[in-house]
């Protein structure tokens, strides 16, 4: 096939591709712009027949400065804090010959099966002896401290740079940690973007967490705060208006995916074309 | 040293192609305690705040099994009550079958849609960043606005699924309530909502295959699904088996919350996996010794299985 | 469970080589006593629903106006039971509870079990309401909050006396050509022969009437059935339930037969636009007054009104039910607390509000009968209907524990075995029946 004929196909086959996926958010953004009326009606129509942008400024008025705010302080926090640990065990675990290595990796693993709302209550029970409720603290370490994901992510990369890279720096005498600082992390890049994304989103989504250790409005974070958009028998809010807030709660984490993504790819493209 | 077989550094073949220093021979034997030293401290803040804060949670979740437990009342002990019940319910053998079903159904197709999509997007034509962007949209609408979203999108009469279906002379079904197709439909919609992670995961491992490996390769269409699979593939398996892992984890307890909107685990509890029944269980019947015998259930036969499945590829191991 | 307090406690102790059992047991076992607390210059913490916070945010303000150096501070929680009993849950352990919250019927009994709810018939006694006694309210409604061990208790007051009526689009009779309106004198078989006539005549785009039964779980319509056919839902006397005797299984029959031809097909989803009579496209639906509000906005353009539910064997089916208020036990400004519901429950002053924000019904004799609730403009028209249907309305029977949750699995399984596979009825719902009698045994052992 001729390169150019090839990279128009590709082209696309992104473009179809990323459609097809996003056509559920297309639809909530259509959702958020529809009256009361045409979000109940069925069939539903596909696109409001006026946008009705009164249902942003309905949920806008659920959230403060604050709110957002607060939000952005637990997301970050809980992403930083699991780099701060993660990046060291994950390291240690590829790298480092230790003898309890297979131990900590099955240890990480198996707790990802038991389901997290049966762990919800033990855990606030923890925090709350920690004395940690209504408090950023008992917000952002307990969150933090799910770092097996971390854990497995970064160590799966590092365990894949080639080794004799490492052998030499120790060879040429450099420490555990100057290997780590200065060889090992520059390179993780893609990981660290990766892993940043994925775990900011997770928090940014949190809510029952954040609903039962942190009730005070003090702590409010933007789930919280939109819940009483989403409806329930007895509401008089508009589901458009709910989906509106939908719509404003993802924006932050796309900007985040958008400002990211460049990391993700490196500049090498991996089928050796263009 | 030993690691579980599903996170083994991948195949050598990603770091012979490239050596970037001639090899060398390991540290010797002088370096074992600095080793041992460092490596403690690097593990340690991770593992006292996993431990304090997943660990603990878990084992005391799971000691729930033994005693019953309304959420407000204390906690009697009850022996194995719970854990014999659980041979009795067929509610829970239904629900076992589900959840390997999810899996079954699940975790291969994500992975392989996943890498394919990894591998189309993985691109720097100009322009092609924004669209990219379109790939990570699953994953941004939280679990239950994608749900209603779906349910919309499934519905027998007015949903854009049977539209496109009419397009082509072919009266689909009312997916969410159809014994049949209930399954099929929520794992079509728990892999495109399982589908940002792995292409992100395999992006980033895209980006460490070696460039070179492709450079004798010809270029026709042919030859580019071959090396895809017998070049780019193998380089990725460290990834895989962590997508894997998580896959597992996800299609096994992540996604009850979608079933738990979508369809309530029916029609007829075929959409029930054990993690929707054990927090139905919990937190609408209030028993919460059960639910935990059920979730401990689910615990060990997993471990169970992966030993099991660790013990087998040994064994073939010896055998060849 | 409760009445083993020393052994439980020795047990719980037993546990101490666990990591995280003692403490929640501990926490599950104490009793943090409230107090009075004072209540001028006093701030309470008001949780509810998060469908409800908006008008309830409405009544604290107006609290506020009223009493500018008291505080009420409205938090919201969840929509979703679950998640409800979770957050009260951990509310209690950490000794965090609300002074005022959100109770509901399914909830009920487990909170007064557990010394959640205070009792709140003494005070009402002591004239902490003002002139207002327990007598004012409609009994059946503050039944709902009699603990079943304990029927003297009162450990929350209904807020609205809502009930049931049967909703109906105008608007699509019209578009039919069908002119044969609700009447009060109807019966569920001229309600069924009037929905199966509209959705046949509009080729099925439009649903005749949402089906009664929903996914099954709809006690609110099912319980009052079962009680016109001479059935029961749940004898307290004898702590059985009857939805699987002889006259439950004709009520289910009834209940069952509109599937495809009066009704849409059967569906899973709760929220299905085939159930939900704001969608624009259904002529009738079986709705709570709880719904007026919302359906206004949402079907602007139409013309609708209600009338009250049909009759069988000239025996009323009209459901209620209504959400309350309790007061923690632990709350250390119950005074503040009781000023609160004092003011919400005066007809000239909180109730006047509710009437008007949250188009609420007080819950009492004068309230009905006197309220500014029947003043909204139209439609409905006829809203002056569930007035009389909230005093005849046959309300969801507490039953013990988790059991009621446990009957609507159950009842949702056996209507899905009947219209997707084709079981018996009989059979299905005598199954159901055994399911929750072992969860009532296993609750009242």
């Amino acid at each position: 096939m001729h390169p150019r004929l090839y990279n128009a196909f590709r082209y696309a086959l992104v473009v179809v591709c990323g459609l097809v996926l996003a056509i559920p958010l297309l639809f909530m953004v259509s959702g958020s712009l529809k009256s009361a009326r045409e979000i109940n009606a069925f069939p539903q129509p596909l696109l409001p027949e006026t946008p009705i942008w009164q249902n942003f400024a309905d949920a806008w008025n659920f959230l403060t400065p604050q709110v957002i705010g607060n939000t952005f302080i637990f997301s970050l926090g809980v992403v930083g804090l699991q780099l701060l640990i993660s990046l060291p065990a994950a390291f240690a675990l590829a790298k480092i010959p230790f003898k309890w290595t297979g131990l900590i990796l099955a240890t990480l693993v198996v707790p990802m099966f038991v389901p997290a709302n049966l762990t919800l209550i033990p855990l606030f029970v923890v925090t709350f002896q920690l004395g940690w409720l209504n408090s950023f603290a008992g917000l952002i370490i307990p969150m933090a401290a799910q770092c097996a994901f971390a854990i497995l992510l970064f160590r799966q990369f590092f365990a894949t740079l080639p080794p004799g890279l490492i052998e030499a720096a120790r060879i040429d005498g450099a420490g555990w940690p100057r290997v780590f600082g200065s060889i090992a992390l520059p390179l993780a890049k893609p990981a660290l973007a990766t892993f940043c994304s994925i775990s900011f989103l997770t928090a940014w989504n949190m809510y029952i967490w954040p609903l039962v250790v942190a009730p005070n409005p003090a702590q409010r974070v933007i789930n919280v705060a939109l819940a009483p958009l989403a409806g329930g028998e007895n509401s008089t809010i508009s589901p458009a208006v709910g989906l509106a807030g939908a719509v404003i709660a993802m924006i932050p984490v796309l900007i985040v995916f958008i400002v990211l993504q460049k990391w993700y790819i490196k500049g090498v493209v991996g089928t050796g074309l263009e | 040293m030993t690691a579980p077989p599903l996170t083994k550094t991948p195949p050598p073949s990603a770091d012979a192609a490239r050596p970037l220093v001639p090899a060398a021979h390991p540290p010797g034997r002088r370096n074992r305690r600095v080793d041992a030293l460092t490596a403690t401290l690097f593990v340690s803040p991770a593992m006292i705040g996993f431990f304090i804060f997943v660990i603990v949670p878990a084992v005391g979740g799971l000691v729930l099994a033994f005693f019953e437990w309304d959420l407000f009342g204390t906690p009697v002990f009850v022996g194995l009550d719970n854990i014999v019940r659980l041979f009795t319910d067929p509610d829970m053998w239904q629900a076992l079958g589900v959840t390997v079903l999810f899996v079954v159904m699940g975790v291969i197709p994500t992975i392989i849609i996943g890498f394919l999509l990894a591998v189309v997007v993985n691109s720097n034509m100009p322009g092609i960043g924004a669209w990219r962007v379109l790939y990570f949209t699953p994953m941004i609408a939280s679990a239950a606005v994608a749900a209603i979203i779906w349910v919309n999108l499934y519905n027998g009469r007015s949903g854009l699924v049977n539209q496109f279906l009419a397009l082509f002379g072919v009266d689909g079904p009312n997916w969410l309530s159809d014994p049949t197709w209930a399954r099929p439909a929520l794992v079509i919609m728990m892999i495109w909502g399982a589908l940002p992670i792995v292409i992100i995961l395999y992006l980033a491992g895209l980006q460490r295959v070696p460039e070179d490996i492709y450079a004798a390769s010809s270029l026709d269409g042919a030859g580019k699904w071959r090396q895809l699979w017998s070049m780019t593939w193998p380089n990725v398996w460290g990834t895989t088996l962590l997508i894997a892992v998580l896959q597992a984890v996800g299609f096994v307890s992540g996604s009850f919350e979608i079933a738990l909107i979508m369809t309530d685990g029916g029609p007829l509890g075929t959409t029930q996996s054990l993690a929707l029944y054990s927090y139905k269980v919990a937190f609408t019947q209030r028993d919460i010794g059960y639910a935990s015998a059920l979730s401990l259930f689910q615990l060990v036969l997993i471990i169970v299985i992966v030993l099991l499945s660790r013990a087998i590829v040994r064994t073939r191991k010896e055998r060849s | 469970m409760t009445s083993r307090p020393t052994r439980n406690r020795r047990l719980a102790v037993a546990t101490a080589a666990f990591a995280v059992l003692p403490l929640l047991a501990a926490c599950a076992g104490s009793n943090a006593t409230g107090a009075a607390g004072e209540v001028e210059g006093s701030t309470i913490v008001l949780t509810t629903v998060t469908g409800l916070e908006p008008q309830f945010q409405e009544y604290a303000d107006a609290y506020m106006e009223a009493f500018p150096d008291r505080t009420v501070e409205v938090r919201s929680t969840t929509d979703d039971a679950a998640e409800y009993a979770q957050q009260l849950a951990t509310a209690r352990l950490s000794g965090e509870l609300p002074d005022v919250f959100f109770n509901v019927d399914f909830l009920a009994d487990t909170l007064a079990k557990n010394n959640v709810t205070l009792d709140l018939a003494p005070g009402i006694d002591d004239g902490k309401l003002g002139d207002l006694t327990i007598d004012d309210f409609l009994p059946q409604f503050v039944g709902q909050y009699r603990p079943l061990d304990n029927p003297d208790q009162v450990t929350g007051l209904p807020v609205s006396a809502d009930s049931v009526g049967l909703f109906y689009n105008k608007t699509l009779f019209d578009e039919v050509g069908v002119t044969e309106y609700p009447e009060a004198d109807w019966t569920w078989e001229d309600m069924y022969r009037v929905a199966e006539e509209i959705q046949t005549k509009s080729g099925g785009a439009i649903t005749g009437l949402a089906a009664p039964l929903g996914d099954g779980t709809a006690q609110i319509v099912y319980g009052p059935v079962i009680q016109a056919y001479g059935g029961f839902v749940y004898d307290p006397e004898t702590g059985t339930s009857g939805i699987g005797q002889p006259e439950a299984i004709e009520a289910w029959t009834t209940l069952l037969a509109p599937y495809g031809t009066a009704s849409g097909e059967y569906t899973t989803t709760a929220d299905d636009p085939t159930l939900k009579f704001d969608s624009g496209s259904i002529a009738m639906g079986i709705g709570s007054r709880g719904a007026v509000p919302q359906t206004k906005t949402t079907l602007a353009d139409a013309d609708w009104d209600v009338q009250v539910l049909p009759t069988i064997d000239g025996n009323s089916t009209a459901g209620g039910g209504s959400y309350g208020l309790s007061i923690a036990q632990t709350s250390q400004s119950q005074d503040a607390a009781w000023a609160f519901l004092s003011w919400f429950y005066d007809t000239d002053a909180g109730m006047k509000i509710a009437q008007e924000v949250g188009g609420v019904i007080p819950p009492t004799d004068d309230g009905i009968d006197n309220g500014t609730w029947k003043d909204v403009s139209p439609p409905p028209a006829n809203i002056a209907i569930f007035g009389e249907s909230a005093r005849t309305a046959v309300l969801l029977t507490q039953m013990p524990g988790a059991s009621a949750s446990v009957m609507s699995e159950a009842t949702k399984k056996a209507t899905q075995q009947v219209l997707l596979e084709g079981r018996d009825i009989a059979e299905a719902f005598q199954e159901a029946e055994a399911t929750v009698n072992d969860a009532i045994a296993k609750e009242t052992k």
